[in-house]
C-alpha cells in the first residue's frame, strides 16, 4: 500500500522525483486528495514542469477553494512561467483567506521587489519574517531588498540571520557573497585605506622569502575563512590561522590574501578591491632600503 | 576462517544477484562491532559488501541471510524513492544539545573525558538500533517463514541479541546512561523482542517483565503491528514512527539511497551505514 507520508519524506530529503512518481501513481487512486494534488503540484514546480504544476494546482483550488497554501502554490507555478500578473493575482488572494499566510507575503514581497516597489517589498517581508522567523527565504528577501535600496546595515543584518538559520543552504551561500560585496562597499565608501596600505606592506614583506606554495597555504586559508565571513570593518574582532602565527583583523586577511593572490595570479579578481591600497604598499616596497622605507 | 555456507545460503545469494544485478564479496573484518555487517552497492560499485569477522560460528548462515533480507527490500523499491538515514557533525550536535541537561548530571559519576568517549558510542548506538530495528523485525518474520531449516539458527542469534539487549536493564548501566537513550534503548528492544517472540512462538520479554518499560514497549510494539507496510517504503515510515514515539525525531535525517560521501565504496571502512 502507497503512503502519501512516503512522498513528504522523499519530498523533505529532496528526491522530488521519486515524490512526482509516487504522487502521481496515488493520485490515481485518489484525483482530487487535497495533499496529493497539492504537493505534486509543487513537486512538478521544483521539478521545472511549471505547466503541469499550474495544472495540478488549478485543479486543487477548484476543488478547494478555499486553501490558502495551495494559492501560494499555484502563484509561486506562475512565477516560474514568468507570469508575474497571475503570481501576484494569487498570492494575494491567498492572503484574503489567509491574511497571515507567510508564504504568500514572502512571495508577494519578491514580486514587488521585482516591480522595483520596495516599500511594499519591504513591508511583506518584514511581515512573514515576523510570523515565521525560521523562514530564510523571507530574510534574504529582506536582506536583498535593503541592499537594492542602499541601506546596508540592515541588508547585512537580514543576511547574517539568513546565513545563521542553515549554512548549508544555496540561499546562505548567496547572502555571504552579499555581506562580503557589502564589506567591500564599506571599505571602499572610507576612501583610500592607510591601514589597508600598511598591511599590504606587511604581506608583501611576510610572503617575500616563501615559495608560491607557501603563499598559496596562506592565500587559502584566508580565502575558506572568507567563506564563513570575515569582519572587515570590525578592527576588534581578532581571527587565528594555522598557517601563520598571531592573531589578525578581517582587513588584515583581507590585505594579507589580495597580496598573496596578486603573487599567484595578478589577474584574478578576489571581490574587494584593495588595489590602490595594493599599488601604494607595492612602490614603499620597491623603495625599502636597508634602514626601512620612508614614506613620502 | 572462510565461512561454510549450508542452505539455504548459497541460493538466498544467487537471488541477489538476480534481484539486484550484483554479488556479494565477503571480507574479513576483526574490529567490527557487530558480528556482521553490510554495505549495500551503489551504481559505483562492483559488489555488495559483507563484512565478519575471523573467529565466527555457524550463526554466521543466520546473519547473512538476514543482510541479504535489508538488500532485498530496499532493491524492491524504485531506485528513485529509495531512501536511507544518516547522520553528521551539525545533527548530532543538535541532538545532543537537547540532552545536554541528562548529560551533564552524568559528571557526578563520570569524568569529562570518559562521557566524552562514550557519547558517540551512545548517539550512533541508539540510531542503529532505531533505524535497523523495525526492517529487523520484518526480515526475521521472513527469515522464519520462509527458511525453517534456518530456524535453529536464527534462535541462536536472536537469543545472542537479547543478551546484549537486557543489558540496558542492569542498574550500572542505568545509573551511567542519560535517561531519553536508555528509555528509548530498552522501550525498542522490547517492542522488537515482543512482537518476534509472538512470531517465532518464543518468550523473549520475560526479563523485561518487572521493568518500567513494558507499558511503552506494548503501545510501540501495537503500533508497529497495527501500522507496518511490509517494503522500504514502509520500513522507513515506520522508523520515523519509531524515532517519534521515543523522542528523537531530530537525531537523523534522510537522503538519498546513492546520496552518500564519494568514499563510501571504500572496502576499508566500515561504519555500520547500509
Amino acid at each position: 500500500m502507497k503512503d502519501i507520508n512516503y512522498a513528504l519524506m522523499l519530498i523533505k530529503a529532496k528526491k522530488l522525483d521519486g515524490a512526482k512518481d509516487l504522487l502521481e501513481e496515488l493520485l490515481q487512486s485518489d484525483p482530487q486528495d487535497k495533499d496529493i494534488l497539492y504537493n505534486l503540484g509543487m513537486c512538478y514546480t521544483e521539478l521545472d514542469k511549471p505547466e503541469r504544476a499550474v495544472e495540478t494546482l488549478s485543479e486543487c483550488v477548484r476543488c478547494y477553494p478555499n486553501y490558502s497554501n495551495a494559492y501560494v502554490a499555484l502563484g509561486f507555478a506562475h512565477s516560474r512561467l514568468a507570469d508575474y500578473k497571475k503570481a501576484k493575482e494569487y498570492f494575494l488572494r491567498a492572503l484574503e483567506i489567509d491574511p497571515v499566510n507567510s508564504y504568500a507575503l514572502r512571495n508577494l514581497g519578491g514580486i514587488y521587489g521585482n516591480e522595483n516597489d520596495y516599500e511594499k517589498a519591504i513591508e511583506c517581508f518584514e511581515k512573514s519574517f515576523s510570523i515565521n522567523q525560521e523562514d530564510q527565504q523571507a530574510a534574504y528577501g529582506l536582506g536583498y531588498t535593503y541592499f537594492h535600496i542602499g541601506k546596508l546595515d540592515e541588508a547585512d543584518k537580514y543576511f547574517k540571520i539568513t546565513i545563521d538559520l542553515d549554512e548549508a543552504t544555496k540561499i546562505a551561500s548567496l547572502a555571504k557573497d552579499l555581506r562580503r560585496e557589502i564589506a567591500g562597499i564599506v571599505l571602499k565608501s572610507k576612501g583610500f585605506r592607510t591601514d589597508a596600505m600598511f598591511y599590504c606592506l606587511s604581506a608583501q614583506q611576510f610572503f617575500k622569502d616563501k615559495t608560491i606554495d607557501e603563499v598559496r597555504q596562506v592565500a587559502f586559508e584566508i580565502g575558506l575563512k572568507g567563506q564563513q565571513g570575515l569582519d572587515i570593518n570590525n578592527p576588534t574582532k581578532k581571527y587565528t590561522l594555522n598557517t601563520m602565527k598571531g592573531s589578525f583583523t578581517g582587513l588584515q586577511l583581507v590585505s594579507y590574501m589580495y597580496v598573496g593572490f596578486k603573487i599567484i595570479d595578478p589577474n584574478l579578481d578576489i571581490g574587494v578591491d584593495l588595489s590602490e591600497e595594493y599599488k601604494e604598499a607595492l612602490r614603499l616596497f620597491e623603495q625599502e632600503g636597508p634602514h626601512g622605507y620612508t614614506i613620502h | 576462517m572462510d565461512i561454510q555456507f549450508i542452505d539455504p545460503v548459497p541460493e538466498v545469494l544467487e537471488e541477489v544477484k538476480s534481484t539486484t544485478g550484483k554479488g556479494v564479496e565477503f571480507i574479513q573484518k576483526d574490529d567490527l562491532p557487530t558480528y556482521a555487517a553490510l554495505k549495500m552497492a551503489r551504481k559505483n560499485m562492483p559488489s555488495h559488501l559483507i563484512y565478519y569477522k575471523k573467529e565466527h560460528d555457524e550463526i554466521i548462515n543466520h546473519l547473512i541471510v538476514h543482510e541479504c533480507g535489508h538488500l532485498f527490500r530496499i532493491f524492491k523499491c524504485p531506485e528513485n524513492q529509495r531512501l536511507v538515514p544518516y547522520s553528521n557533525d551539525q545533527i548530532k550536535y543538535n541532538a545532543l544539545k537537547k540532552i545536554e541537561n541528562e548529560i551533564q548530571a552524568l559528571t557526578k559519576i563520570l569524568s569529562e573525558d570518559q562521557i566524552a568517549q562514550i557519547i558517540n558510542l551512545w548517539y550512533s548506538g541508539l540510531i542503529r538500533q532505531v533505524t535497523n530495528l523495525p526492517p529487523d523485525i520484518m526480515i526475521e518474520k521472513w527469515i522464519y517463514d520462509r527458511f525453517p531449516a534456518l530456524r535453529p539458527l536464527q534462535l541462536k542469534s536472536l537469543n545472542n541479541q537479547l543478551n546484549d539487549s537486557v543489558a540496558g536493564l542492569n542498574e550500572t548501566v542505568r545509573r551511567m546512561t542519560p535517561h531519553t537513550i536508555l528509555h528509548a534503548s530498552n522501550v525498542t528492544n522490547y517492542a522488537f523482542f515482543r512482537i518476534l517472540g509472538f512470531h517465532i512462538g518464543q518468550n523473549f520479554i520475560k526479563r523485561y517483565s518487572s521493568s518500567h518499560y513494558v507499558v511503552k514497549g506494548k503501545e510501540l510494539a501495537s503500533i508497529t503491528e497495527k501500522k507496518y507496510t511490509d517494503s522500504h517504503e514502509g520500513d522507513n515510515i515506520m522508523i520515523d514512527k519509531w524515532a517519534a514515539f521515543v523522542n528523537i525525531s531530530e537525531w537523523f535525517k534522510w537522503r538519498g539511497f546513492e546520496d552518500v560521501p564519494p568514499d563510501y565504496g571504500n572496502k576499508s571502512a566500515v561504519n555500520n551505514s547500509k
